[in-house]
């Protein structure tokens, strides 16, 4: 009987060791793989953004100009 | 009715009324091109990265193969939001400001046009040719540079103070701003019109009577007394504001002093000419009409009913010829005869001629039932001096 109750404490650690693994390493490791993803994804996008805004300025003023020289 | 007010003009309409709204327009249509040129670049991009992640066997690299081609992706798409963000906004800002340019200058329009009518209409200004005798509201005026005829040169769509002709020269669009030193057309007959033409007081005088009653001769005396003596004395400035008037005049002039007879006028719907008297300290001054019609205009009906422009008058100046007066001629039937080639006695009775002239008034002018006539006649008996 006591045999089977240290056995079964030593299930339970190991048990909680696994849920402690998975929590504070696996998860988290696997988080930051996810986010590193994401991370791509939102930077690229922000880039492209970044860059949108510029060309979008600057092809803006240079068909403005485009426009207001055909007028005349 | 449109055409009174409204008429293409060979010059550019102005930018609230027409530019800005096309760049708006052109603005909408050609940035979506060039975004998709620079969108084009971010999906390609994204493409190397699809074909990568394709082919890729390690799974996180997979993932991030993919993340990498929907980051592209989605700057791909935000190349057209930005580019759309940046339109609208100018779209914005450009229709609010052309909205509010163009009720400005609709206002400002409104009243030098309500300004114009009151000054024009308060010290009676018409733009009269003294040609074709049409009455316009607005002479053509001729672009300097190019000889452009602009029909409506008044605060429009085309400018408000200014029109630009399709040459590029800008025509002020005020007599303030120097419209009157162009040259003006008339725009019935298209006759160049003498620049005080409707922007000086109209007077208009009709000189009435039958073949040689002697009104060129009167006007030509007349005038020049009028100048010499007259005006001097008071202060008035006179001046022929058509070189050709001007001319004609002191050739007249000079005809008479050498005891020379004038041309004969032959006109029957006559040229009037035109004189301009300003006192030095009035700001505007008159301008004067007066009309040498032939004395044939009053010899039959149908020519005397070609007097158009006796609608406009403001007073009448009826020449008698003594020598036209039956009773008068029977007296003096000898003396006449000795000098006839001289004389020239007018073959037109007196009071035919008075009554021609009278159902032209009454035709033009009008009579009401129990009214005069209420512009002034004169009455000039010419040749008094021609029996002693």
């Amino acid at each position: 009987m006591e045999k089977l109750f240290v056995y079964l404490i030593a299930i339970g650690v190991v048990l909680y060791v696994i849920y402690l693994i998975i929590v504070y390493i696996v998860v988290p490791i696997l988080g930051i793989l996810f986010a590193i993803g994401l991370l791509i994804i939102g930077g690229i996008a922000l880039a492209g953004f970044v860059s949108g805004i510029y060309l979008g300025i600057k092809n803006f003023f240079e068909v403005l100009q485009e426009a207001h020289s055909k007028l005349i | 009715m449109l055409s009174k007010f409204y008429t293409a003009q060979p010059a550019q309409i102005i930018y609230p009324f027409a530019g800005g709204w096309q760049v708006i327009a052109y603005v909408f249509q050609n940035i979506l091109a060039r975004t998709e040129a620079t969108a084009k670049f971010w999906y390609l991009q994204g493409d190397t990265w699809k074909a990568k992640a394709k082919f890729e066997t390690n799974n996180l690299l997979k993932y991030w193969y993919w993340s990498a081609f929907a980051g592209f992706w989605l700057a791909g798409v935000v190349q057209y939001i930005s580019a759309l963000l940046i339109v609208t906004l100018f779209a914005c800002i450009q229709f609010l400001s052309l909205v509010i340019w163009a009720g400005f200058a609709l206002l400002v329009m409104a009243i030098l046009a309500f300004s114009n009518f009151l000054y024009r209409n308060y010290y009676k200004i018409y733009n009269r040719c003294p040609d074709c005798h049409e009455q316009m509201d607005i002479p053509i005026f001729v672009c300097p540079t190019c000889a452009t005829e602009h029909s409506q040169l008044w605060p429009s769509i085309y400018g408000v103070f200014h029109h630009r002709c399709k040459c590029g020269y800008k025509l002020p669009t005020l007599n303030l701003l120097g419209r009157k030193k162009l040259i003006q057309k008339c725009a019935a007959c298209r006759t160049p019109m003498n620049n005080e033409i409707g922007s000086m007081i109209n007077i208009h005088i009709p000189v009435i009577g039958g073949p040689s009653t002697g009104k060129s001769n009167y006007i030509v005396m007349a005038t020049a007394q009028l100048m010499e003596d007259y005006g001097k004395t008071r202060g008035y400035l006179f001046d022929f504001p058509d070189s050709n008037h001007r001319l004609n005049f002191e050739s007249n002039v000079h005809r008479l002093s050498t005891g020379s007879p004038l041309v004969k006028t032959t006109d029957i719907i006559p040229q009037a000419y035109n004189l301009s008297i300003k006192r030095a300290t009035n700001s505007i001054g008159n301008i004067v009409y007066i009309y040498d019609a032939a004395g044939e205009a009053y010899a039959d009906e149908t020519n005397t009913a070609q007097q158009i422009y006796y609608q406009f008058i403001h007073g009448l100046i009826f020449i008698v010829d003594p020598f036209s007066i039956d009773n008068y001629a029977h007296q003096h039937l000898t003396e006449i005869d000795a000098l006839r080639t001289s004389i020239r006695p007018s073959d037109l009775d007196v009071q035919k001629a008075f009554e021609r002239m009278k159902a032209v008034l009454e035709a033009t002018v009008g009579f009401k039932k129990g009214k005069r006539f209420s512009q002034p006649i004169a009455i000039v008996i010419s040749k008094t001096d021609a029996l002693n």
